[in-house]
């Protein structure tokens, strides 16, 4: 077994010949699509990962950057006569090249750099993370229910927010957040393969100075220490990403009851869908437009939702949902996760370009989705293109349908 | 367009090219193929590395590559999908890869004639979804559809695949083609001049545009499975399905162990050792008398319905069939035969015979390609971290090959890893390809030690492969040929 492994770059070869290289993988996956080589989708990526391996090639720029080129959409897996967990062997691959002080790419050690230092990966101040919350909306502290805002909806799109308070109060619900105490749920660290790492602060000079270790399994466990503390049993996301990885990222961190997390979680398309199920939700107005529903990858092929968003559009009076070309396990990424936008934002643009074409195609007016990324990134395509297309997540229809608008 | 030769005169350097690139992962990415074996395991490929990789959008690019290519006498590979399990599209002395994918646009499509006039690197899945949205459909596509594309297909030979038994081989349904030649001259050829491009791995030249038949959208799909005790019966079944007037899509016979490889398992209370599949397209009525009058045929065979439910499996998986038996299977290793259906009797048992004897697992399945020949398709499932396990798959398959000559059959694909059979049981085939490459490719830069010079000698490799099933006998007489994947249960209950 000695011949598989390398000083440099050692990997498990079991997962090596998982793949037959059929390439069945390869038409419907976006990096390809936008780089149009065999180096940029997952059989290709397998290939030249054994190629290294077992060559005992040393790791240069180019296979870091052809590791990097994956959004994780997990189209791949699903396109796959055998399913190779072709999303775990990258994700274990970045973090080998991590590891090995090879990866990340380009300046996606950023991300990591500001979990460290401020638990968000957008460098924001801590403190300011519930800044969002307006005084017409209502949280508790002893509540049973708890929102997991996450880092975009509290620094950069408060908006999202805002709407998911607004809509749990609408149900009588007042949850926990967790505000100041909420860390980075680590999505973008696990998907670019930064779980552990030293960080250091370069200055202009170029001398580094420590600052400390990174390390993904303990900002989670922080924020489940927390999460028990304030007794919440249920929690809702807004983020498709974050639902993902408390979801099914988490409990390999949580050591306590063999992993199994303490308390439910649920995205708000399921808490929706499941209020217009139990008859307590009733359109106060109707949408009279032609709509296309965009699956998030971290909430369609990753967790399996794929219904409860289209229980939810249907359910709105006057509404005509049409699906797109290719929807819920076919959904074609838009390019936004995994670190694709982050280390190659003008390809995820183009990437978005193309989801945007499909829906464009179905004659639809609004594009509904469930996850922040996806929407920012079919904003930078829309503003791109220059169409005109409303981009709109669930509960941006909901507040506005249901007239919950807050000041301003 | 600029004139292409005057553009080839001024390159010096492929680097000039912002669609071509030197660097280590393009060159492995593109030098890499379906064959899911070790590095170790390619010292005969030689130089497996190519030197370039180029991305061509135009027969002006493809000329300019060629040219260039032919002056500076460096072996040039025509790569398609790359999902041909013989190293068709494998460098051996390095070169420039001409990856065609990037060429794949839809030129014309003409609904009352019914034809459509596309790029070749175009892959034939997506062709098919795209005539969908007009209601058309292709006649004729490989099993490989998911990966593969046209001129992919056609540079194996085109002759086994959906739609064969009932229009034909690519060959009968293609109008015209464009192709470049290894002197960089852009042509349209037709008739009996495209056939040098078939099953020609690219020796002739590289096709960069069709011209081919297409069909409307049929009105319905269906069909039937049936399970059989005895392979005779079955074998009678197919063919008797295969002389019909109403022709089947897709007609295929398999046997238990394919079936548990790749579905995991059969539909509770079957117990048969060998399956028919049978699928017929076209307009209602059509269909209908088909199905009826086949299963008809199948249960006089002696054969048992395995169910709707099963059927539908099957017929979703009919383009991910070969890849499926991956599922559990480290190292797939398998030999592809052209041979009449009549033949196929003694060869299945002279399988399951050396399978038994290496302690090895072996399963096939057979694709009606016209009505008497079938592609007769051999695994050797195994993990080629246990060798001799490895080498005994490779020694059944190698001494099937012979088999299969005896019983009036040839190999289906020839590609790299075959033309030391082609060149030994095949004089005659051999002898015809080189005169194809000495007329339209005197320098033998195209595709190189393919179809006209083996890289190895039968004598060497016959020797190699005898030698190892011998041990791997004596292996199994002094008990120590571990099985190394597990054989279905009821293969184990005979």
């Amino acid at each position: 077994m000695r011949r598989f492994f390398t000083k440099e770059f050692d990997f498990d070869p079991d997962k090596i010949v998982l793949c037959s290289n059929c390439s069945t993988c390869r038409w419907t996956c976006t990096s390809y699509e936008e780089f149009g080589s065999e180096a940029y989708f997952a059989g290709g990526r397998l290939r030249l990962l054994r190629s290294y391996v077992e060559r005992n090639l040393p790791v240069d720029d180019d296979f870091v950057r052809a590791v990097y080129a994956c959004s994780t959409c997990e189209q791949c897996v699903e396109r796959c006569p055998i399913k190779v967990p072709y999303v775990d062997i990258v994700e274990d691959i970045r973090h080998k090249l991590v590891e090995s002080g090879k990866g990340p790419y380009g300046r996606l050690h950023l991300m990591g750099d500001m979990v460290l230092k401020r638990h968000n990966p957008y460098g924001e101040k801590p403190e300011e993370r519930a800044d969002w919350v307006k005084s017409d909306t209502r949280v508790s502290n002893d509540s049973e229910w708890g929102y997991f805002v996450g880092c975009t909806a509290s620094f950069k799109r408060k908006e999202i927010g805002d709407a998911t308070l607004r809509m749990l109060n609408y149900f009588g619900i007042e949850p926990q957040i967790l505000g100041e105490e909420e860390f980075c749920c680590c999505s973008p660290l696990i998907r670019t393969g930064q779980i552990e790492r030293d960080v250091y602060d370069e200055a202009e000079d170029g001398t580094k100075t420590y600052v400390g270790r990174l390390n993904v399994g303990e900002k989670i466990n922080h924020n489940m220490e927390k999460i028990i503390e304030r007794g919440i049993k249920h929690i809702i996301f807004s983020c498709s990403g974050c639902f993902r990885t408390v979801t099914l990222d988490w409990p390999n961190y949580y050591r306590a009851r063999g992993g199994i997390l303490p308390f439910t979680t649920q995205h708000l398309s399921q808490f929706l869908a499941l209020k217009i199920k139990q008859g307590e939700l009733e359109w106060k107005s109707s949408y009279p437009e032609r709509v296309t529903y965009h699956d998030p990858c971290h909430l369609g092929r990753h967790v399996g939702i794929f219904d409860a968003p289209r229980v939810v559009l249907e359910s709105i009076p006057g509404i005509e949902f049409i699906e797109m070309d290719r929807a819920r396990e076919d959904a074609k990424c838009c390019g936004a996760g995994g670190g694709f936008k982050a280390g190659f934002g003008d390809n995820a643009i183009n990437t978005a370009e193309r989801r945007l074409e499909m829906a464009i195609d179905t004659g639809a007016s609004t594009l509904v989705s469930s996850c922040v990324f996806c929407k920012l990134n079919f904003m930078d395509a829309i503003k791109k293109r220059g169409v005109e297309m409303k981009v709109l997540n669930l509960e941006d229809l909901f507040i506005d349908l249901m007239g919950l608008q807050g000041p301003g | 367009m600029e004139n292409p030769t005057q553009l080839v005169e001024e390159i010096q350097d492929l680097s000039e090219l912002p669609w071509a690139s030197s660097s280590m992962v393009e060159r492995l990415s593109a030098s890499g193929d379906t064959t899911g074996i070790p590095y170790y395991h390619f010292r005969w490929k030689k130089k497996w590395l190519a030197d370039y990789v180029t991305w061509p959008t135009s027969n002006e690019q493809v000329a300019m590559v060629l040219k260039y290519a032919s002056r500076q006498n460096i072996p040039v590979i025509p790569r398609g999908g790359g999902s041909c399990y013989y190293g068709s599209a494998s460098p051996t002395r390095g070169g420039i890869i001409i990856d065609t994918k990037r060429m794949d646009k839809i030129v014309e499509v003409n609904k009352e004639e019914k034809w459509i006039r596309v790029q070749a690197g175009a892959v034939w899945e997506i062709l098919g979804r795209e005539l969908a949205k007009q209601g058309l459909a292709l006649t004729v596509s490989p099993q490989s559809a998911t990966a593969s594309t046209l001129a992919g297909w056609l540079a194996i030979g085109g002759k086994v695949g959906i739609g064969t038994p009932k229009f034909g081989s690519m060959l009968d349904n293609v109008y015209e083609m464009t192709v470049v030649r290894p002197s960089g001259q852009v042509e349209n050829v037709s008739g009996d001049e495209m056939k040098i491009f078939f099953g020609t791995s690219g020796i002739a030249g590289v096709v960069t545009e069709i011209k081919m038949k297409i069909r409307d959208l049929p009105e319905v799909v269906d069909g039937a499975m049936f399970g059989f005790d005895e392979l005779d019966n079955a074998i009678t079944a197919v063919r008797r399905l295969a002389q019909r007037d109403i022709r089947p899509v897709y007609l295929r016979l398999t046997d238990l162990e394919y079936e548990w490889r790749v579905q995991g398992g059969l539909p509770y209370g079957v117990t048969s050792r060998f399956f028919v599949m049978v699928t017929y397209d076209g307009d209602a009525s059509d269909v209908a008398d088909g199905v009826r009058s086949a299963r008809g045929i199948l249960e006089v065979s002696g054969g048992r319905d395995v169910g709707r439910d099963y059927y539908e499996l099957n017929w979703r998986d009919r383009f991910i069939a070969e890849m499926k038996i991956k599922l559990e299977v480290p190292t797939l290793s398998m030999q592809n035969f052209w041979i009449p259906v009549e033949n196929i009797d003694p060869l299945v048992r002279r399988m399951y015979k050396i399978a038994n004897s290496y302690r090895i697992n072996s399963c096939f399945y057979l694709v009606m390609g016209e009505r008497t020949m079938t592609r007769f398709c051999i695994f050797a499932p195994s993990d080629h971290r246990h060798w001799m396990h490895f080498m005994a798959g490779k020694s059944m398959l190698h001494r099937m090959v012979k088999w299969v000559y005896k019983y009036g059959g040839e190999l289906y694909t020839l590609g790299l890893q075959n033309t030391v059979y082609l060149k030994k049981f095949q004089p005659k085939d051999y002898e015809y390809f080189q005169e194809i490459r000495s007329r339209w490719d005197e320098k033998g830069i195209m595709n190189p030690d393919k179809l006209t010079h083996s890289n190895i000698t039968y004598s060497r490799m016959n020797m190699m492969f005898t030698m190892n099933g011998h041990l791997r006998r004596l292996q199994a007489l002094l008990g120590r040929a571990k099985r190394i994947l597990e054989t279905p249960v009821s293969l184990r209950e005979g």
